[in-house]
C-alpha cells in the first residue's frame, strides 16, 4: 500500500470496501422494514375506509328504496356537507351525468367496466376549500338511470406512503453516507498505519535493521501482527550483528598479524644493503602480504555484502557506469582493445556507491584480463520500466555454460584462467553484490566471449 | 611547514624527539641532511627503503626520491597512539627517520591526553584502542576543539568504516596493512591541507612553467595552451595542489574517482602516462615522476 494513491487508495482498501459491504447491506434492511411496515399501515387505513364505504354504499341503496327521489336528493346533499366523516365523498348523477347532488363537481371520466372499486384523483371539499386528492369510490346505478357514486378521500393513505417514501430513501442514504463516511475514516487510519509500517519496511529492506515497525495504542490485527514483526527483525539484527561482530574480530585478528608482517619487513629492508640477499626475500614477503591482503580484502567484502548490513544511498548508476568506462577506457587502448559504451542517463538505484563501483570494475578487469589485443568489450546500461541493467560483454574464451554457475561460487578459477593472475575472487564480489542490492546477476554466451549482467528492480 | 634550502627537512636530525629517539636518526634522509658519516646509506637515496618492493635501477629510484624530498620531509611533531607494540615501534622508527618528531602512546586515555596537552602536527590513531576506543578519542579531541589533522589507521573492514571513521572527525582513513610509503604521503597530503587552510584553494595553481587555472580549465605551459580531458584536468589539479609530495596511486583513486578500492588493472598508471604525454612530452624538463614503490610527484626537481 501506498500512501501517494492518497483518496484511491482509501477507496480500494480494505477496511472501506467492508464498510460498503455493511451499509448496503444495512440500507437493504431498512427498505425491508419500512416496506413491511408501510404495507402493514397501509391495510389498515385501507380496510377501514373501505369498509366505511361498503357500510355507506349498503345503507344508501337502502335508503334509496324507502325514500322519494327529491328526499333521496337531500339525504345525499346532507350527508355530503356534514363532516361526521371526514373525508366521505358523494356524487349522484342523472342519466346525461350531470350532477344531481353530492359534494363532487363532476362525475370521474373513468372507462366503464372497471370493477367495483375505482380511484381517481377529483376536486374534494377540504374543510372551507377544495384540494385535489385521491379518492377510492364505488359506483352504483340507481332506477331511472340515476347513478350514484361513495367514495372515500384516501390521500391520507397517499400522504403516509410518500412519507414512508421519503423516510425510506432518506434512511437508505443516511445509512450509506455514514457506512461511506465511517469506511473512509477507518481506511485512512487503517491505511496510514499500513503506510507506516510499510515505510518503516522499506527503509529495513534497504538495510536500516535498527527501524522496527510502529505500533500504536489499539489491540487490533495489525498491532499484533507489527509486533510479531518487530520481534522477528529483533532476532534477525541480532544475528546479523553477529555475524558482524565475527567479521569486524576476524578482519581486526587477519589484519594485525599482517600488519606486523608488513611493518616488520619494511623496518628491515630498511637496516639491509642495497644487494644484500635477505633483501629479495623480504620484497618477497611484502608482495605476498599484498596479495593476503587484497584477497582479504576481497573475502571480508563478500561477506560484509552478504550479510547486508551495508549503509546504502541514491547511487547515479548512470554516472557511475560512465565513470568506470572512463577509468578503464585508457588501459583498454593501451592493450589494443576496443572499449564501446552506451549509457543511458538518469538510471538511479538505491545501494552502496562502492560495493557497485568494485563489482563493475571487477567486471571490466576480467574483461580485459581475458580479451586478447584486437578484441572488444561492450559496457551497456539499459534501463527501462522494470529496471537498470548493466551489462558487461567481451570476445575472449568466455565460460562453457555448464560452469557459469561454478564461477560465482568463492575461489572458483577454471583451467584456462590458471595461467591469468587474480585472486578468483572478481565474479564473486560481483555475485554478493548483486544480491546484496536485490539484483539478478546473468552470465550468458556474448559469442564469441562472455556476456555479464546485472539487472536491477526499478 | 617551511622547507630548508634545496627543500631538505630543516629539522631532520638537529631537533631529537623529546624523550630521545628509539632509534639513531640514522635514518634515511637524516643521514643525507646531516649526518653523512651514518653508513652506507649516506650516499644512497633510496625510497624504496620504507616504499615497499622496488626492482628498478638505483639511478632511477634515487632521481625520483630527491624529486619526493622538498615538502615530504617538512618536520613535524606527530602523536602515534597505537596498542600494538612491534607495528607502533616501526611506525616510530619510520617516521623519525624521516624527520618527525614522534610521540607515542599505547592505549586511548593517554593517546587523548598527549592529544590535547601537546602542540601536535598531525595524529595517527588507531581505530581500535583499549581504555578508550580511537574514534572516541577523535570524537573527544574534537568535542575541545582541537583541529589537529588525524589519521585514523584501522583494522576492521572497509566501506562502511571509512565512512564512521571520517564522521567521527578523522581526516584520512587507512586499513591495515599498510605500506609505511602511504602513510607517509598521506600524512604530507594532511599535512599540506592543514597548512592551507580548509576553505579557500588558489584559483590558480602554478607550477615552474606550467599554469592551471580552475575558473576557465585552462591548463598552460610555457605559455602554450595544453588540451586535457575533464579527467585529465581533475588528476593535474590534484597533483598540483600535493606539488612536491608523493601522491599514491590509491590517493589518485580515491581523491580523483573517489572510489575505494584496489583495481586489478593498472588503470591509474595508463592515466598517468596519457596526462604526462600531454604535460611534458614537448617540453625539456619533466615535472611528473614517477617515484619508485610509491606513486607519483609533480616536482621542479628531477
Amino acid at each position: 500500500m501506498d500512501q501517494e494513491q492518497g483518496f484511491l487508495g482509501v477507496l480500494t482498501s480494505s477496511p472501506f470496501r467492508i464498510a460498503i459491504v455493511y451499509s448496503v447491506a444495512f440500507a437493504l434492511g431498512t427498505v425491508a422494514l419500512l416496506s413491511g411496515v408501510y404495507f402493514a399501515v397501509s391495510r389498515v387505513i385501507d380496510g377501514s375506509a373501505d369498509n366505511l364505504i361498503e357500510a355507506e354504499v349498503q345503507g344508501l341503496r337502502e335508503q334509496y328504496l324507502v325514500l322519494s327521489r327529491s328526499d333521496f336528493i337531500e339525504l345525499v346533499e346532507q350527508r355530503s356537507h356534514t363532516q361526521d366523516v371526514r373525508g366521505a365523498v358523494y356524487l349522484m348523477v342523472d342519466p346525461r351525468l350531470r350532477p344531481v347532488a353530492g359534494n363532487l363537481p363532476a362525475w370521474p371520466t373513468i372507462p366503464p367496466g372497471e370493477g367495483k372499486w375505482i380511484q381517481f384523483k377529483a376536486i374534494v371539499p377540504y374543510g372551507d376549500q377544495t384540494r385535489v386528492h385521491e379518492v377510492r369510490a364505488q359506483r352504483f346505478p340507481l332506477p331511472g338511470g340515476y347513478r350514484m357514486l361513495v367514495g372515500h378521500d384516501v390521500q391520507e393513505r397517499q400522504d403516509v406512503k410518500n412519507v414512508m417514501m421519503r423516510g425510506l430513501v432518506a434512511a437508505v442514504v443516511s445509512t450509506m453516507l455514514i457506512g461511506i463516511g465511517g469506511g473512509i475514516w477507518m481506511g485512512r487510519r487503517i491505511l496510514a498505519h499500513a503506510g507506516a509500517i510499510s515505510a518503516v519496511a522499506t527503509e529495513i529492506m534497504r538495510g536500516d535493521l535498527s527501524r522496527r515497525l510502529p505500533v500504536r495504542e489499539a489491540e487490533d490485527e495489525l498491532n499484533t501482527l507489527a509486533r510479531e514483526i518487530n520481534g522477528m527483525l529483533d532476532k534477525i539484527e541480532q544475528l546479523t550483528l553477529g555475524m558482524r561482530t565475527v567479521l569486524d574480530s576476524a578482519a581486526h585478528d587477519l589484519r594485525t598479524p599482517l600488519n606486523r608482517l608488513q611493518s616488520t619487513a619494511e623496518a628491515a629492508l630498511t637496516d639491509l644493503g642495497q644487494d644484500s640477499p635477505e633483501r629479495r626475500v623480504l620484497e618477497r614477503v611484502t608482495a605476498e602480504v599484498d596479495r593476503m591482503r587484497s584477497t582479504l580484502d576481497a573475502l571480508l567484502r563478500i561477506a560484509l555484502a552478504e550479510t547486508g548490513t551495508v549503509a546504502r544511498e541514491a547511487v547515479d548508476l548512470s554516472a557511475l557506469v560512465a565513470s568506470i568506462v572512463e577509468l578503464y577506457a585508457p588501459v583498454t587502448e593501451e592493450r589494443g582493445i576496443e572499449l564501446h559504451s552506451d549509457v543511458v542517463a538518469g538510471a538511479r538505484i538505491q545501494g552502496s556507491r562502492q560495493l557497485l563501483a568494485q563489482a563493475l570494475a571487477n567486471l571490466l578487469d576480467n574483461a580485459i584480463k581475458f580479451t586478447p589485443a584486437g578484441g572488444h568489450i561492450r559496457v551497456l546500461l539499459r534501463a527501462d520500466a522494470t529496471g537498470p541493467e548493466v551489462t558487461v560483454e567481451d570476445d575472449g574464451p568466455g565460460i562453457p555454460a555448464d560452469k557459469r554457475d561454478l564461477v560465482l561460487g568463492r575461489r572458483v578459477r577454471l583451467d584456462e584462467a590458471r595461467k591469468v593472475p587474480g585472486s578468483g575472487l572478481g565474479l564473486s564480489l560481483v555475485a554478493a553484490v548483486t544480491k546484496l542490492h536485490g539484483a539478478r546477476l546473468v552470465l550468458a554466451d556474448a559469442d564469441p566471449g562472455l556476456r555479464v549482467s546485472l539487472k536491477f528492480a526499478a | 611547514m617551511p622547507a630548508g634550502p634545496n627543500g631538505q627537512p630543516r629539522g631532520a636530525g638537529t631537533r631529537p624527539p623529546p624523550g630521545g629517539p628509539l632509534f639513531p636518526p640514522c635514518g634515511l634522509l637524516a643521514s643525507l641532511a646531516a649526518y653523512p658519516a651514518c653508513g652506507i646509506l649516506s650516499d644512497v637515496i633510496d625510497f624504496r627503503f620504507y616504499m615497499g618492493p622496488s626492482d628498478g635501477s638505483r639511478r632511477r629510484a634515487a632521481a625520483a626520491a630527491v624529486a619526493a624530498i622538498p615538502e615530504a620531509g617538512s618536520s613535524m611533531h606527530l602523536l602515534i597512539v597505537e596498542d600494538d607494540q612491534v607495528a607502533r615501534d616501526h611506525l616510530a622508527r619510520a617516521l623519525r627517520e624521516v624527520g618527525h618528531t614522534v610521540d607515542v602512546a599505547a592505549d586511548g586515555l593517554e593517546g587523548l591526553h598527549l592529544a590535547s596537552s601537546i602542540a601536535l602536527d598531525l595524529a595517527i590513531v588507531d581505530r581500535m584502542l583499549p581504555k578508550l576506543d580511537g574514534l572516541a578519542l577523535v570524537q573527544s579531541l574534537r568535542a575541545t576543539g582541537r583541529k589537529v589533522p588525524v589519521l585514523i589507521l584501522s583494522a576492521l573492514g572497509d566501506v562502511d568504516d571509512r565512512i564512521t571513521g571520517l564522521r567521527a572527525g578523522g581526516d584520512d582513513y587507512l586499513t591495515k596493512p599498510y605500506h609505511v610509503s602511504e602513510l607517509l604521503a598521506r600524512i604530507d597530503a594532511l599535512a599540506r591541507r592543514a597548512e592551507l587552510g580548509s576553505g579557500e584553494v588558489a584559483t590558480k595553481l602554478k607550477l615552474a612553467d606550467l599554469e592551471l587555472d580552475r575558473m576557465t580549465r585552462r591548463v598552460t605551459r610555457g605559455g602554450k595552451k595544453i588540451e586535457l580531458t575533464a579527467r585529465e584536468f581533475q588528476l593535474l589539479e590534484f597533483l598540483m595542489r600535493h606539488s612536491g609530495q608523493v601522491v599514491t596511486r590509491t590517493m589518485l583513486l580515491e581523491g580523483v574517482w573517489d572510489y575505494h578500492f584496489d583495481p586489478q588493472t593498472n588503470v591509474i598508471d595508463v592515466h598517468i602516462s596519457r596526462l604526462r604525454q600531454a604535460i611534458d612530452k614537448d617540453f625539456d624538463k619533466p615535472l611528473l615522476h614517477t617515484v619508485r614503490g610509491a606513486g607519483y610527484s609533480l616536482s621542479e626537481e628531477d
